[in-house]
């Protein structure tokens, strides 16, 4: 198998006169996490669906698991996915709902397997009209786990989990990178991507805004150094030291939130002290995923 | 023995596999319900077609009553059984509504084309399952009609002429027309349920254009009941009509059976599946 799981190239999905998707080239690496991001009507969705051959590019191509995107068949039953929420029949019990998916893949015999991944064994047998969103949620992902997939697909898998569900999320999805397979996963709750993903590729209005590792993103982006003086009359000369040295800068509630480059906060202490002010806190952190999604789409606008 | 090819092999065992799958979700109760309705329908038709030896009409409410001379001839069980078509019509296209309809209005579909990308085998898989239900439930709807008929008739009707030989195989040959003629409402109705992805719409459009619509240019141009689907089904279940015979009457219904399983899987085939 080659390193890239998902490559497409100018993928496009046109709706009337309105571009879904458009032009799109990514590559997702194999063996890893990859983080799909973009606010609402981005193209995440649309993108997703054509790779699992339910709707047809208007133009371009795309190759998955080293297959035609046209030729998707030949892939599919190496895919699990979730798209779009949990579906099923209400009336059916988890199992059976399960069993009706199973059975066009002759893969009955993984079900009882997929419901103890998701920890859904003791529920398995009562109907999904009675399931909770995050179970429906587990459902889906057992669904996606059936056929011992090599790439999953995950459209919004966190939705209606409660914290401990997420964290069992994120472990799960870790675990499968972690055992060869590729994780292509899209979410609007930045900071789980964030924990899970190695990569991520980026996407508003159809268009690709960045795809690549996401440390090195991280890095290449500017930290977040809040400063608090002790006297809050000194924030002025705080942010006046600030833009001198152009940093960008925030005034919060007697604090000051300066984006700088790591390694700023000591010029930025010393500084301070040169000019009298005494600073009661002084920390840095990097730059969270929706900080830095926001100031790339902005860059954009 | 011969071994089939592999992509052969592969198109028997999608087509078993999906057959098997659409045999899971027929357990819902709601197909039970759907059985039990036809079986309900069956006998108002029964309690109406078997009225007592007073009535010599053959029209009645909506034609289901037979003269007394016809009733207890030997197809006169036949007959009357294939009388419930309009409601069995009706529940048929329910049912394949609330199958095909509601996998879209719940987004089950997209699951089942990512298992089963091969979407003809797919639908021939759901499609046989779904007739061989139907079948079954014609077929036990009208085994109870049978019985009750026979309990209505008590002695004011003569029916020892429905059950020698001639008599029970026209009774077969009517369960057989009814069967043929539910197999165009289902195909009707999944052509439609392809068309409007909604379970709701369908039942709507369906009932509208087989009762009122139907009626309506019927009523403007007789020639058209020899040609419409509902017309048709109903000639066929009633054993022929004064504008159709009998063959007509099958073939006209095979024909509208196949042309709309044919509309149902092209648009299956290659609509995308954006919701």
């Amino acid at each position: 198998m080659s390193d890239v799981a998902i490559a497409t190239d100018n993928l496009t999905k046109v709706y009337g006169r309105r571009h879904a998707v458009d032009r799109l080239t990514i590559e997702v690496r194999a063996g890893q996490v990859t983080g799909f991001v973009g606010p609402n009507g981005a193209g995440k969705t649309t993108t997703i669906r054509m790779l699992l051959g339910l709707i047809r590019p208007t133009s371009g191509t795309a190759q998955v698991l080293d297959r035609r995107l046209a030729d998707a068949p030949s892939y599919l039953h190496r895919v699990g996915s979730l798209v779009d929420g949990p579906a099923f029949y209400p009336r059916l019990s988890g199992r059976s709902n399960l069993r009706v998916l199973a059975r066009l893949a002759t893969l009955d015999h993984r079900v009882p397997h997929v419901l103890e991944v998701v920890g859904l064994s003791d529920r398995a047998d009562d109907p999904v009209a009675t399931y909770s969103l995050g179970m429906r949620q587990r459902l889906g992902l057992a669904a996606a786990l059936l056929p011992d997939p090599s790439l999953v697909i995950l459209d919004e898998p966190a939705n209606g989990l409660d914290p401990a569900g997420i964290r069992d999320i994120r472990r799960l999805l870790r675990r499968l990178a972690d055992d060869g397979a590729t994780v292509f996963v899209s979410s609007h709750q930045l900071s789980e991507l964030q924990e899970v993903s190695d990569d991520v590729v980026l996407l508003r209005k159809g268009r690709l805004v960045y795809q690549g590792a996401l440390a090195g993103l991280i890095a290449q982006n500017k930290a977040r150094i809040t400063v608090r003086p002790e006297d809050p009359e000194h924030l002025v000369v705080l942010e006046r030291i600030a833009r001198d040295n152009g940093w960008s800068a925030v005034v919060g509630q007697g604090t000051l939130v300066v984006g700088a480059q790591s390694g700023a906060s000591g010029l930025l202490n010393r500084a301070a002290h040169g000019q009298g002010v005494t600073l009661t806190e002084l920390s840095s952190r990097p730059p969270t995923l929706e900080e830095i999604f926001f100031a790339l789409t902005e860059e954009e606008e | 023995m011969t071994r089939l090819p592999m992509y052969r092999r592969g198109r028997l065992q999608g087509f078993a596999g999906a057959f098997s799958s659409e045999l899971i979700k027929l357990r819902q109760s709601t197909y039970w319900i759907c059985a039990a309705a036809m079986a309900a329908f069956m006998a108002i038709t029964m309690v109406i077609a078997v009225p007592g030896p007073e009535v010599t009409s053959d029209r009645g409410p909506a034609g289901l009553v037979l003269s007394s001379e016809a009733l207890t001839a030997s197809d006169g069980l036949g007959r009357s059984l294939g009388n419930s078509i309009t409601f069995i019509g009706i529940v048929t296209l329910t049912v394949v509504a609330i199958n095909v309809g509601s996998e879209y209005n719940h987004g089950v579909i997209r699951n089942l084309l990512v298992r089963q990308p091969h979407r003809t085998r797919l639908f021939f898989g759901k499609i046989t399952a779904l007739m061989g239900y139907l079948t079954v439930a014609v077929v036990l709807a009208s085994t109870c009609g049978a019985v009750l008929a026979e309990l209505l008739a008590g002695s004011d009707v003569e029916t020892g002429a429905w059950w020698t030989r001639a008599g029970l195989a026209a009774s077969a040959g009517g369960m057989g027309n009814v069967v043929v003629a539910t197999w165009g409402w289902a195909a009707f109705g999944i052509a439609l349920a392809m068309l409007l992805r909604s379970a709701p719409a369908t039942i709507g459009v369906g009932v509208a254009y087989a009762l009122p619509v139907e009626i309506l240019l019927v009523e403007l141009s007789d020639d058209l009941s020899r040609w419409l689907p509902g017309q048709l089904f109903q000639s066929l279940a009633r054993g022929g009509s004064e504008s159709v015979d009998h063959t007509g009457a099958l073939v006209g219904s095979l024909g509208w059976t196949a042309a709309a399983t044919v509309l149902a899987l092209l648009v299956f085939r290659y609509r995308d599946v954006p919701d």
